[in-house]
């Protein structure tokens, strides 16, 4: 068996969809910070919410954006940091039978 | 008077004045009415505290008198009240009181009144001339703040503070200042008010923070919320905020505390300063402070442990604060039973009782949109207008925001909606935004309450009609001859206005000042104003009303007198169709009302309406006069082209002009009832509990959905 990390949104961290429901508005309530989203970040932090890995959340971007995997890994591994360094995103381990 | 048996504990809490700048009595009586099981007497000093008269708050209102007077009589009215009454416990709410009931918490035990406050030597050590040394003492940051003894030394000692920097009186109240003139206008402001001088604090740049406590009989914190200021309104005063969790700011809250030794509430006010991420403290409150109702509804009543704690309870539940919640600052009104309302201050006490409303009549309904529903920065009266509607039994009202926070836009009890609109002059962005509302929610009518929009929606108006959206407005002619410039040149026997000139500078407001005498009341042609009470203020208050890039003001003798107003609906055929006259009873320094009752004035109300027709005027208005304190004549001092504020007391009255505004819109029907002994109107300001997740949609999506 192998532990697969997986990131998740922290608890403190809300959040509200746009019209259109590509985009949104995201809310850190501990902090009483408000922010816009774009919709990379807006489809990154909706695959935050459900919990996903850094593999899955690049394929997921690279497929949603016509963007290269390398561009998207660098994007998304910076993304990761910036919310773990503001505790938006918890990471959370998951056992994988395979 | 007896007690109410249902009820396990009386409390007796002061600090209602509930005008533009609240206390946090009636903030602290809605935490424990939250409770249910807590008797609440309102204790007052005078008019300004509309607070107590709101439905459902105090079981009792009772007159004390006032702190001037001295302990005896103060003390001696409070044993009074108690032997009637029979209250346990008493959370003084005011800074002055604090002060006095730790003085004497002994006495007022022995009398069988149990408190909870911080020992004098306490409350000494954190005044607010002493906070610095506290401070430093503690090893807390704090902005240096000096003492001016003469408020003619402040711009002085501002400039070595560099601007902006904030004057506050030694007691209480903090403003603003920006450059020498307000420096000195200001200290002068709290000197008087509170005497000693002011005190000058530098301002440091960061978001401002506050931490409400509660300590037990030993100093330890039975409870404690963080809250960050989201929005200040002009005078620097916090109308929006949200709960915070920083360990930061509550690991040095909580240092604080332990420092000071203290008991009961306490408030800390800090700044985050931008750059290093410090925290400063800038004020130690020994009370409750003015947004505390919003404990109730984050799960962590302080108020309710604050009585727990002094009945000798353990407080009830965890203090579990719940982040994501917010407030922001709107207003609640009420209409109080004119005797009772006599009562209290010819008797010293009363009951208060809503008088019952009639039914409404059954009405047309419509989808009708309203602007001007905010309270934070100007009253506005799309509010009231709502409340009227409501009453009439309107259900389907939306409320036409021009920004998150606007207060009433989040009033489920109002509106099915919120929409904003754009700032913008131009009409047909106006008409485009508005059918785009329309097709979501099929509005088929909008009242516009800002003065500034009426211009817009008047040339929308024929568009707005065509896309199915009724409107009720004058002409652009009309308005302009209503307009403060244009009313300077009335000349009318029945409607006489103050002396008044145009004037293009400061030199020019002094010789107007001059001639007519001081005070002398500067305006701006299209809003504000400013008392000048001598010549050496008219330089900060030209430089504020002018600041908007106006170069002309209005220049007006003061009438020393009552005011009072009429407001009322005109038809399409330039009729009068109903007014409705009031005194108004109380007033904060803004020139809203917060206190009415309706008058009989049917010379007035002819006068006024003669003159409108004349104009050739449509939709509402409301008149505002003074009447001269030695002839008792009525002088016309302003016409607003809409609703005023006040206006909710209409359906109270039977005479809901709201209700007749989109009658008429229709050429609908309606019954106008007057009612045959008018109840007295009061408003106080009321902190509404959002969601950071409802302003973020309001904010970023353009619209919040209640229903």
């Amino acid at each position: 068996m192998s532990g697969v990390l997986e990131w998740r949104l922290h608890p403190r961290v809300a959040w509200t969809p746009d019209a259109d429901g590509r985009t949104g508005a995201v809310i850190d309530t501990w902090g009483a910070e408000l922010s816009h989203c774009n919709e990379t970040a807006w489809t990154a932090l909706m695959a935050l919410h459900d919990g996903t890995s850094l593999a899955n959340l690049v394929s997921r971007l690279c497929a949603e954006y016509q963007v290269d995997e390398a561009t998207s890994r660098a994007d998304c591994q910076r993304l990761l940091q910036q919310l773990k360094a503001q505790g938006w995103i918890e990471a959370v381990s998951t056992e994988s039978l395979e | 008077m007896s007690r109410n048996p249902k009820r396990d504990t009386a409390v007796a809490i002061t600090g209602f004045g509930g005008l533009d700048n609240p206390e946090p009595g009636l903030g602290v009586a809605r935490c424990l009415r939250s409770q249910g099981d807590t008797g609440i007497h309102a204790l007052i000093y005078d008019r300004l505290a509309t607070g107590a008269w709101l439905p459902g708050i105090a079981d009792t209102v009772q007159l004390l008198p006032p702190l001037r007077d001295g302990d005896a009589q103060w003390f001696g009215r409070l044993a009074q009240i108690h032997e009637r009454t029979g209250f346990d416990a008493l959370l003084p709410c005011l800074d002055l009181e604090v002060h006095r009931v730790a003085a004497n918490a002994a006495r007022l035990a022995e009398l069988g009144i149990a408190t909870l406050v911080p020992t004098p030597d306490r409350l000494d050590a954190v005044r607010k001339v002493r906070l610095s040394a506290f401070c430093h003492a503690h090893g807390i940051d704090t902005p240096t703040t000096l003492h001016v003894a003469d408020p003619d030394d402040a711009p002085s000692v501002a400039q070595v503070l560099g601007y902006p920097v904030y004057v506050k009186g030694l007691v209480a109240d903090a403003h603003r200042a920006n450059d020498a003139n307000e420096a000195r206008r200001l200290a002068a402001v709290v000197d008087r008010k509170w005497g000693g001088g002011a005190l000058l604090q530098r301002a440091v740049a960061g978001d401002e923070y506050v931490v409400v406590m509660l300590a037990d009989e030993q100093g330890r914190a039975q409870g404690s919320i963080a809250l960050r200021k989201m929005v200040r309104n002009a005078k620097g005063k916090g109308v929006a905020g949200a709960v915070v969790q920083d360990a930061g700011l509550t690991r040095v809250a909580h240092e604080i505390l332990e420092a000071l030794h203290w008991r009961g509430p306490l408030e800390l006010e800090f700044v985050r300063a931008s750059g290093s991420g410090r925290w400063h403290l800038i004020e130690v409150n020994n009370r409750f402070p003015a947004w505390i109702a919003l404990a109730a509804e984050v799960g962590c009543n302080l108020p309710g442990r604050a009585v727990d704690l002094i009945m000798g309870r353990k407080p009830r539940g965890r203090c579990a604060v719940r982040p994501g919640m917010a407030f922001v600052r709107d207003i609640a009104t009420g209409a109080v039973d004119a005797a009772e309302y006599r009562g209290v201050f010819r008797l010293g006490y009363a009951q208060p009782q809503t008088p019952a409303k009639s039914a409404a009549e059954a009405v047309t309904a419509h989808r009708v949109a309203i602007t001007g529903v905010d309270a934070g920065e100007v009253l506005m009266s799309g509010i009231g207008t709502a409340e009227a509607l409501v009453a009439a039994g309107q259900r389907n009202l939306y409320a036409l925001p021009y920004g998150a926070y606007d207060s009433a836009a989040h009033r489920a009890d109002l509106f099915q909606a919120a929409h904003t609109l754009a700032v913008s002059e131009e009409a047909d962005v106006l008409t485009t935004r508005l059918r785009a509302i329309r097709e979501i929610t099929g509005i088929d009518a909008v009242i516009p309450c800002l003065d500034h929009e009426l211009p817009r929606f008047i040339a929308a108006a024929p568009a707005l009609e065509a896309a199915g959206i009724a409107t009720l407005l004058p002409s652009l002619e009309a308005l302009m001859a209503v307009g403060k410039s244009a009313l300077a040149t009335w000349r009318s026997a029945s409607l006489p206005t103050p002396a008044t000139r145009q004037v293009n500078s400061a030199e020019a407001a002094r010789k107007a000042g001059r001639k007519f005498g001081w005070p002398l009341l500067l305006k701006h042609p299209h809003a504000g104003a400013a008392l000048v009470h001598d010549s050496r203020q008219v330089a900060s208050a030209w430089a504020s009303l002018s600041r908007d890039g106006g170069e002309t003001l209005l220049a007006q003798a003061w009438i020393d007198g009552e005011e009072f107003a009429v407001a009322g609906v005109f038809d399409r055929h330039h009729k009068a169709r109903a007014m409705l006259a009031i005194k108004k009873l109380v007033q904060c320094d803004g020139g809203n009302t917060w206190g009415a009752t309706a008058v009989d004035a049917p010379k007035l109300c002819a006068a006024i309406a003669e003159r409108l027709e004349r104009i050739g005027w449509v939709g509402p208005f409301e008149a505002e006069f003074r009447r001269d304190r030695i002839d008792d004549r009525f002088y016309l001092i302003e016409i607003n082209p809409r609703l005023p504020a006040w206006i909710s007391y209409a359906a109270d009255t039977g005479l809901n002009l709201p209700a007749l505004v989109l009658a008429t819109m229709f050429d609908e029907s309606f019954h106008t009832k007057p009612v045959r002994t008018a109840p007295v109107f009061v408003r106080a300001t009321w902190d509404r509990p959002v969601t950071l997740t409802d302003i973020a949609a309001l904010g970023h999506r353009g619209s919040l959905d209640h229903a």
